[in-house]
């Protein structure tokens, strides 16, 4: 399910995962001079939820946030709607690409498979994830939105265009018992929708993500060869093993400072995620005790030796990165679990090296205690309908048919063919039953496509024990996270200063770990970030949270 | 060559710009008639500058604006000369023209000569299969887009790369060619001409391809040596040439390779490596700020201008032809 | 292999033979070796690592993948198709506008409508502006999307007339005073005359169309109208893999692909550029002028 890109999105953000996530709690819309006030309502009738209906061969987690595991498709799958949704009009979209290009109709069995099943006429606007802000910018300027947007929150565009009411407010025919007659989007949780609200409006369906959309893996055999047999226990321990690594030639302890980095030691220190509630004031991560030491242990980290020479380059190169550990060059990475598992991360470092011992690696409290990881809002996006189109209710009622669609189980008819496409034009069985992807052109039309957004997360690998072991892993770090108190609460100036703030406190960051600027320099971040924005955003989350 | 040097117009009396060479002494009405095919031949050319390029540069309304794209010009807000403001009361403007302006003369200077003496050095070649086999190798860095250059350059000389691997073997320390901040500008300028100065060439070698070949003759055989030759025959006669990319070279002086930039900005920090057209991809584009960038595009056509208008009057001051 | 030297060239000094030939070896070494690099990586083989630069296993599974796509070959076709087209109505119109403008000191209002044109070298609109005129004209997801913005490059028209000032009066006054009409004197004698920098902006032309990938980005949704240059990058940028359920047994590395791509993509201007090259690397003129 793509939930492997995540993380792409912010390439340039230091903070990686959880940054998307973060910021994803403070969506809003930079002050505008016109003060114009867009949709919003005085209270919000949250939508019903629905658990989805149980499938054989489904793990199932008790806790929020963790996603189903599944060690065998249904065979008959289940259905999820009933009959096509559509009325063979026109529907269009805006949605990323992760792929290569699709191709055209006439070629595209997973295109003419998708208007008959839907009864639609499917036009899709591809947008390479690179492109994204771009794209929305000239979509949004055309004047014409398409009946379906897939609304990257933390994008200042985005937002503007939520404040300007581009798209429809959706809790009049979502609210309470109404999502009922749209079952799969009645199986959206109820902290997504309560994260994802903006002034109480509902601006669009969540898009799925979990709390931890991240297993962190190191090499076991190497750091057997230096004499840690077991799970390095402490913040001194993970340095000696990471530098240690390091002194082998061609071997380095850490690729890229990426977030990825960054989300697992400040688990280790136990920083806020993101801001903290200290006696009714917000203190922001930055400002705590705790993000110093973590800082200050990066740069320990850097001057032993454990990062590769080129890891400031390599934060941005999030492909070559993984492709590092996957040849053997480093010793740990973070990826989604469908990367390791389903897209072959794991398969590539054994195919090279089949000795190669990777396992997954807990994080660890820095004093052998305790770690607290950076939990998600629980969505990584909005999938937002067109405010021209929904003013024709009998419009709007479709295209909430489509989406309700487009948002059934994978363990579904609907949600199985979404996914995977067609057998013998897209993937065939293996011995196990489960769908690989086929040696042909035709599986990349599919992966140009699927990605509307809206297909919830699932863990489906070839091997059911990885499935088992990814549940209990996302369990285990799900357990430990840490909220962030400022989800679900709207700060107008967010669209205006985040992606600057972003900028500097990447640059900060990254000159005091590497050495460029001195540690003092912390407190010139901290002056800087209040001054830029910093402290606006405190007042605004503050007196949304007093409302 | 813009006098005449036959002017048989004076005793003409129906404008026939076949046949003689209207000037200023004539009415205009008259030039114009003479010039009819000119205007004609310069219409489509007109038109398209019209519409492709002043149309959308309406578009720059929005400078003044707060501008929203789903609002649109119509109905996004005035703010009168916030955006400007908001550019020069950032904190981060200042390095970024600093660091913009320094790139920009630093390419100037050993970025702009090196293609010209590269074609001189590849004129000097005897053989022609040769200099057309040399050209043929060095254009190809160009045809490599900005990510790849970045990445085997990465390769090569990065921390891990192919140099230090070396130095390692060596038992030397890693030296940091590619993520010190302190070389950054000269990393960028070197990377320029690696990639641009075999393509550079072409346009020279086309201007000595136009130099007739007598003139070296008569050079060779009143004595002048091969130096001579290049300093009082190809030079001079590619001089134009280089007058003309100089003069536009400098109305972009405030525009430095954004790609190339933006990419290797991560590794030295924006301190050292934040150009003008960065901070507009970070505001603007990304920050959905695009008043401002609308802004900084219209700050950086006046300068541009301005500097483009005082070189030609430098290149006509001294005797060259200039622009316009 | 033999070498006629002129009888005007002496021979140079063997010193400064011996410093021009390592000078233009070192120079070739550094600018080849990207395209070696390039190249050698796209011949990996699945699962097979790095040594310098070379890779452990060999294969042509790179371009096999690509191509059997369909993705890829389409994308070349459309970029040919664009690149041609657009390379010779652009030539056509900045040689045509280039020689108008030739004579703007005496023509009323010629050298502001050259100062209009320099200016747009200066002054850009920014992309969204840009975006609604081509949508506005109903160009979006046509190829003319391509082509008719960036017709005539204002770079490109003020080089071919300096160009064009630059040849020796006589010979047009001479033409003029034959009764050639203007148009007759632009395309038989000054064209001819300029073989040189027409080669050289047609050059310039054809590689900024086949290069230009941005305008397909914003003008083309229809993804099969891409041309080479987006799809390589998409490729690049994004680290696409081909499909993202791998099999990894089959698959060959993504860096393969990609280098490959890049090898795809590079090797038309490859095989064309000898043919323009020949028109400015020797003496064009020669003979033409004497007399």
């Amino acid at each position: 399910m793509g939930n492997e890109h995540i993380a792409t999105l912010t390439r340039r953000s230091v903070l990686g995962l959880a940054a998307a996530a973060v910021a994803g709690g403070v969506v809003g819309c930079r002050t505008s001079t016109t003060g114009a006030d867009f949709g919003g309502n005085d209270t919000l009738t949250l939508p019903n939820h629905i658990a989805p209906k149980p499938v054989e061969g489904a793990i199932v987690s008790a806790m929020d946030g963790v996603p189903a595991g599944l060690t065998a498709m249904p065979n008959p799958l289940p259905t999820s709607t009933s009959g096509p949704p559509g009325s063979g009009k026109e529907f269009t979209t805006f949605q990323i690409n992760w792929g290569s290009p699709a191709r055209p109709y006439e070629q595209n069995e997973y295109w003419q498979e998708f208007n008959k099943r839907l009864n639609v006429d499917y036009k899709p606007t591809l947008v390479p994830a690179d492109a994204y802000d771009t794209r929305l910018a000239t979509v949004l300027s055309s004047g014409q939105i398409p009946d379906m947007t897939f609304l990257h929150t933390t994008s200042a565009n985005a937002q503007q265009a939520i404040q300007d009411g581009a798209f429809a407010e959706l809790s009049s025919v979502l609210g309470g018992d109404k999502i009922e007659q749209y079952p799969n989007l009645a199986n959206v949780p109820t902290y997504q929708w309560e994260a994802s609200a903006i002034n109480n409006g509902l601006y669009g369906i969540p898009c799925d993500l979990p709390y931890v959309n991240a297993t962190h893996l190191y090499r076991r055999d190497w750091a057997a060869e230096i004499g840690l047999t077991r799970q390095p226990k402490d913040a001194d321990e993970f340095k000696t093993l990471m530098t240690e690594i390091s002194k082998t030639r061609g071997r380095y302890g850490l690729g890229g400072f990426s977030g990825g980095v960054s989300g697992f030691v400040n688990a280790m220190f136990r920083v806020p995620n993101n801001w903290r509630d200290e006696g009714g004031k917000l203190i922001n991560h930055i400002e705590t005790d705790e993000y110093e030491q973590a800082l200050g242990y990066l740069r320990e980290l850097w001057q032993g030796g454990a990062f590769h020479p080129d890891a400031l380059p390599l934060a941005e190169q999030g492909a070559k990165d993984r492709e590092l550990f996957e040849s053997g060059v480093t010793s740990w990475q973070v990826g989604s679990a469908d990367h390791w598992y389903m897209s072959g991360g794991v398969s590539r470092l054994r195919a090279k090296n089949p000795k190669a011992d990777v396992t997954p690696i807990l994080p660890m409290g820095h004093d052998g205690g305790k770690y607290t990881f950076w939990s998600s809002p629980g969505f990584y996006a909005l999938i937002a309908i067109s405010a021209q189109a929904a003013e024709n209710e009998e419009r709007l009622g479709e295209i909430l048919r489509i989406m309700n669609y487009l948002r059934a189980p994978i363990a579904s008819e609907e949600g199985f063919f979404l996914r995977y496409g067609t057998e013998g034009i897209h993937f065939s069985y293996d011995d196990n039953r489960y769908p690989v992807t086929k040696d042909s052109p035709a599986p990349t039309d599919r992966d140009a496509m699927f990605y509307t957004g809206m297909v919830p997360v699932i863990f489906y690998y070839p091997d059911p024990q990885d499935v088992r072991d990814t549940m209990s892993y996302t369990e285990e770090v799900t357990r430990n996270t840490v909220k962030d108190p400022t989800v679900g609460l709207f700060a107008p100036s967010s669209a205006s200063s985040a992606a600057k703030l972003e900028e500097l406190t990447q640059d900060y960051v990254n000159g005091i770990v590497s050495g460029r600027r001195p540690p003092g320099d912390l407190q010139r971040f901290r002056d800087d970030w209040r001054q830029q924005g910093g402290d606006k955003l405190r007042q605004e989350l503050m007196d949304a949270r007093a409302k | 060559m813009t006098e005449s040097r036959i002017d048989p117009a004076a005793s003409a009396t129906a404008p026939q710009s076949g046949q003689f060479r209207p000037s200023r002494r004539h009415s205009i009405w008259w030039r114009i008639l003479a010039f009819r095919w000119h205007y004609l031949f310069i219409a489509p050319g007109v038109i398209f500058f019209l519409v492709f390029a002043y149309v959308p540069l309406l578009g720059n309304i929005m400078a003044f604006q707060d501008y929203s794209p789903f609002r649109g010009l119509s109905r996004s807000p005035f703010v009168g000369m916030d955006n400007f403001v908001g550019i020069f009361t950032d904190p981060e403007v200042v390095t970024a023209l600093v660091n913009t302006v320094v790139i920009s003369l630093l390419q100037i200077v050993f970025a702009f000569p090196a293609p010209i003496a590269l074609a001189l050095l590849l004129n000097s070649l005897l053989s022609v299969r040769i200099q057309r086999l040399v050209q043929g190798i060095v254009y190809l860095p160009h045809f490599i887009s900005w990510v790849v250059v970045v990445a085997i350059w990465q390769e090569v000389l990065g921390g891990a790369g192919l140099v230090n691997d070396l130095l390692a073997q060596l038992g030397t320390g890693p030296v940091a060619l590619m993520g010190n901040p302190d070389t950054f500008k000269a990393l960028v300028v070197a990377q320029v001409i690696w990639k641009e100065v075999g393509w550079g060439t072409i346009i020279f070698f086309a201007a000595i391809a136009t130099i007739p070949t007598d003139r070296y003759e008569s050079a060779a055989i009143d004595g002048a040596s091969a130096w001579r030759r290049i300093w009082h025959i190809t030079l001079p006669a590619i001089m134009p040439v280089i007058m003309l990319l100089l003069i536009l070279r400098l109305g972009a002086v405030l525009t430095v390779g954004f790609e190339q930039i933006l990419l290797q900005q991560n590794a030295v920090g924006r301190d050292a490596a934040q150009v003008l057209d960065t901070f507009v991809y970070f505001r603007g584009v990304l920050g959905g700020d695009w008043g401002l960038a609308a802004a900084a595009g219209l700050f950086k056509g006046v300068v541009g201008t301005v500097l483009v208008v005082l070189a030609n009057k430098l290149a006509k001051h001294g005797g060259g032809e200039g622009l316009f | 292999m033999a070498v006629v030297r002129p009888p005007w060239q002496e021979r140079t000094p063997g010193w400064l033979q011996v410093i021009k030939v390592v000078t233009i070896a070192v120079i070739l070494v550094v600018m080849a070796f990207p395209f070696v690099y390039v190249i050698v990586t796209s011949l990996a083989a699945a699962g097979s690592t790095q040594v310098g630069i070379f890779p452990t296993a060999w294969s042509l599974d790179a371009y096999r993948s690509l191509l059997e796509g369909g993705v890829v070959s389409r994308a070349m076709l459309v970029s040919i198709g664009v690149t041609v087209v657009g390379t010779a109505l652009s030539v056509f119109f900045t040689v045509l506008t280039a020689y108008g403008l030739t004579r703007t000191a005496e023509m009323p209002g010629g050298r502001v409508i050259l100062f209009l044109i320099l200016a747009t070298m200066l002054f850009s609109a920014g992309i969204i502006p840009n975006y609604l005129l081509v949508k506005e004209l109903r160009l979006l997801d046509s190829y003319w999307s391509l082509i008719l913005p960036t017709l005539i490059s204002a770079f490109n028209l003020v080089v071919v007339r300096n160009f064009f000032m630059n040849l020796p009066d006589e010979i047009l006054d001479a033409a003029r005073v034959d009764g050639a009409s203007e148009w007759r004197l632009l395309w038989h004698v000054v064209v001819p005359l300029s073989r040189a920098v027409i080669a050289v902006i047609a050059l310039f032309y054809a590689v900024g169309y086949w290069n230009s990938f941005f305008n397909a980005l914003l003008y083309i949704n229809d993804t099969s109208k891409w041309p080479i240059q987006l799809v390589l990058n998409t490729f690049v940028l994004q680290g696409s893999p081909l499909s993202q359920i791998q099999n990894p047994e089959i698959q060959p590395p993504a860096r393969a692909i990609q280098m490959a791509v890049v090898v795809l993509a590079t090797l038309p201007v490859l095989i064309f550029y000898p043919f323009v090259q020949r028109h400015f690397t020797k003496g064009v003129l020669t003979g033409a002028i004497k007399g």
